[in-house]
Order: C-alpha cells, then structure tokens, then sequence
C-alpha cells in the first residue's frame, strides 16, 4: 500500500518535474507503472485524475495520456491470454515501447529510438541478474 | 482468478471509456473550463518550480544581445538611408501591443525547441503570433488554450520565416535544425557578411496575425556558397541564450 502511495506522490510530483527540471515522460512512466501494479479505483481514481491534469499542462490533448496507458495495458492483457506469458519483462517491453510512442506522439525528441533502446537493453541486462522466482505478477 | 481477470479487464474498461470520452469532448464548455482551471492553478508552481532552474539573464548575455540590436538597428537606419523611406518604413517593438509571458517549460530534451508559456485565449494570444525578447524573434505560438500556450522557437524543424541581411537586402528563408538556424535560398548574386545580423522580412495571415518586420533573427556565423549553384545558404546563430530565459513577450498587435 505503502508503494502504491508512494508512486501516486511520484506521479503528482511529476507534472512539476516534466518540462521544467527533465524532459522525460514521468508522467506516463509512473501512471503506467500504477495500472500495471493496482487494480482498486481508489487508486486508480486520482490517477486518472492527475493524468487528465498533466495533459492540460502539457498542452496534450485531455484524456489522451489516460487512452495511452489503459490501451497499453489492454495490448499486455490481449498478450497475456493468447501468448500466455505474465512475465514481468513483458510489462518493461511494453512500457520502453509505449514510452517511446508517447515520445514520438507528443513531440518529446526524435533522439527517443536510441535513448529507448538503451534503457531497455540496460533493463535486460538488470532482468537477467534477478532470480526468475521475483519476476512473475 | 478467471472472474479477477473480468473484473480487472472492466475496471481498465471504465478508464479507458473516461479518457476517450474527456477526449472527444475537450472542445465542450465543461471541459474547456476544467483544462482551464487546471492549467491556471499549477502555473504559479510550475513557473516557481523553473524559476530557480533558470535564473535571471545574466548581465553579459543581455549586453551581448543589446549590442546585436543596435547593430542591427544601424544597419537598418543606414539602409533606410540610402533607399526611399516609404519602400522601407522600419519599427521597433515600442509600436506593438506586448502581453507578457513566464515560461513555464520547454519541450524536447536537450534542446529548445517548444515552451509553454503562461498566457492564452484569455489574454488575446492566438497561434501565429510572434513571441520576442527585446527585439529579438524567440519563435511563434502554435497551440494556445485559455490560459496557457505553445511556443515553437526558430530552432524547431517546423518553424520558417522569411528573413533579410539589410545592408545588401540579401532574402532568404530561416529554418530551425534543432540546435542551428539555417538561411537558406538566398540568391548566389547577393551578398552575406559573416557576423551579420538577420531580420524579419514580416509574415500576415488574412486576419493580420504573425511575425512583424525588423525582428532580429540571428547573427551570420558561416556562409555555404559555391559559384556554380544558384543558391547559397548560411548557417545563423541565435542571439538568445534559451537556457537563460525565462520571460517572454507575445505581440498581440502591431
């Protein structure tokens, strides 16, 4: 609960740090990573919120950041049933690649592909010295 | 686990109907509001937030930028000179209506591409218009909302205007290459100056919204010519330091 609470700090903070400290998608990272960890609306209710709040100061268009992520995690679960694997690299795959079209949509940088790339080769590196028995949801 | 799975699946449903609804519904009066009173409540802090990141322009850099001015400025009083006044009537930004403007971010990661500012509909600004320092062009507004908008700086890709080196009346079209402006398609007959400084030649739309003439754009800082070509090209500094701002100015009016 503590985590949960934690990331929803993360991602209220974030709206202050994007575009003014670092460049970067948090906003999208750690409402991403709520929706993959939480399932109650409790949390997922000022979530929602701050994803709708971020896109107004962003100047996205509202809602757009909240139709990324549940459709990001719709694709996982789509995988899920007909792959079968519930893999925890299949969250970060997901993530680095949705991560990166949210780059290139919202006109972050073009240089995303290969800063991408490199994060996600660095997370498989780190995946692959983590015991398998702490990798599954 | 099968009926957890259902519940999950509809759950991410709901959200998913909620986005896509405030998403088809954000040009209703609800929804503007709302985006309005979102935008105007975190301004404050976001702007605070980037003030201490960016402090005040330092003094050199303002001298520096003074001095390009009134280099250009001469230039163009000299030019105004030697041709007939009426073909080359000159402004400075006294004449225009200014609203100003915090920045409140950029966009884009290592370079100044995008950055919102704190003014929208509301305070008359709308896509098109100029944004300056002194006079000096930062870039135009792309997207506003009411309270808040979009800035495309001349370092975008997509940003291009037509400019003029004034002592030979040299023209050309500046665009953005990220952390470069190039002039390009000047004519092999005319003449460029190394540390010359770029103007705005001026752009309107039908409605008389865009980028007045006179504006400084850049100083000349290496010429791309080949005699056998038909055009020349030349690559401009920018005569602001875009990590050193933080205040801007939208000419509403001019």
């Amino acid at each position: 609960m503590k985590l949960r609470i934690l990331i929803l700090f993360l991602l209220f903070l974030s709206i202050f740090i994007e575009l003014t400290y670092v460049s970067f998608p948090l906003v999208f990272l750690f409402s991403y990573i709520i929706f993959s960890l939480e399932h109650r609306f409790a949390y997922l209710i000022p979530a929602a919120i701050l994803m709708l709040i971020a896109d107004a100061v962003f100047l996205n268009p509202i809602g757009s950041t909240l139709i990324f992520v549940t459709g990001l995690i719709f694709l996982i679960y789509l995988y899920a049933k007909y792959l079968g694997s519930k893999d925890m690299l299949v969250y970060i795959l997901f993530g680095v690649l949705g991560a990166f079209s949210y780059d290139i949509i919202f006109g972050y940088s073009v240089e995303a592909l290969f800063k991408w790339f490199l994060l996600f080769i660095i997370i498989w590196i780190v995946y692959r010295l983590i015991p398998k028995k702490y990798l599954s949801f | 686990m099968n009926s957890m799975r259902k519940k999950q699946i509809i759950i991410l449903l709901v959200f998913f109907i909620f986005g896509l609804a405030s998403y088809l519904l954000r040009e209703s009066v609800v929804i503007k509001s709302v985006t309005s009173f979102f935008q105007s409540t975190f301004s404050d802090a976001r702007s605070a937030i980037f003030n201490l990141k960016v402090d005040e322009e330092s003094k050199l850099l303002l001298e520096n930028r003074k001095l390009s001015e009134k280099l250009s400025e001469l230039n163009i009083m000299k030019r105004e000179n030697d041709a007939l006044k009426s073909q080359f009537e000159e402004k400075t930004t006294s004449s225009y209506k200014l609203v100003p403007a915090r920045i409140l971010g950029y966009k884009g990661r290592g370079v100044y591409e995008t950055f919102i500012i704190d003014v929208g509909e509301n305070n008359n600004v709308s896509s098109g218009m100029a944004v300056v320092v002194g006079n000096t062009l930062v870039g135009n507004i792309y997207k506003t909302s009411q309270s808040i908008s979009e800035v495309r700086t001349i370092l975008h890709p997509e940003f291009s205007t037509i400019v003029k080196y004034p002592p030979t009346n040299a023209r050309g079209i500046i665009r953005g290459f990220n952390s470069f402006i190039i002039m390009d398609n000047v004519l092999i007959t005319d003449t460029l100056e190394k540390d010359g400084i770029v103007v705005t030649i001026g752009e309107l739309n039908n409605v008389g919204i865009g980028i007045p003439s006179n504006l400084n754009v850049g100083k000349i800082d290496s010429i791309d010519r080949e005699e056998t070509a038909s055009f020349q090209a030349a690559q401009v500094e920018p005569l602001i330091d875009y990590s050193q701002i933080s205040n801007v100015f939208v000419i509403v009016a001019f």
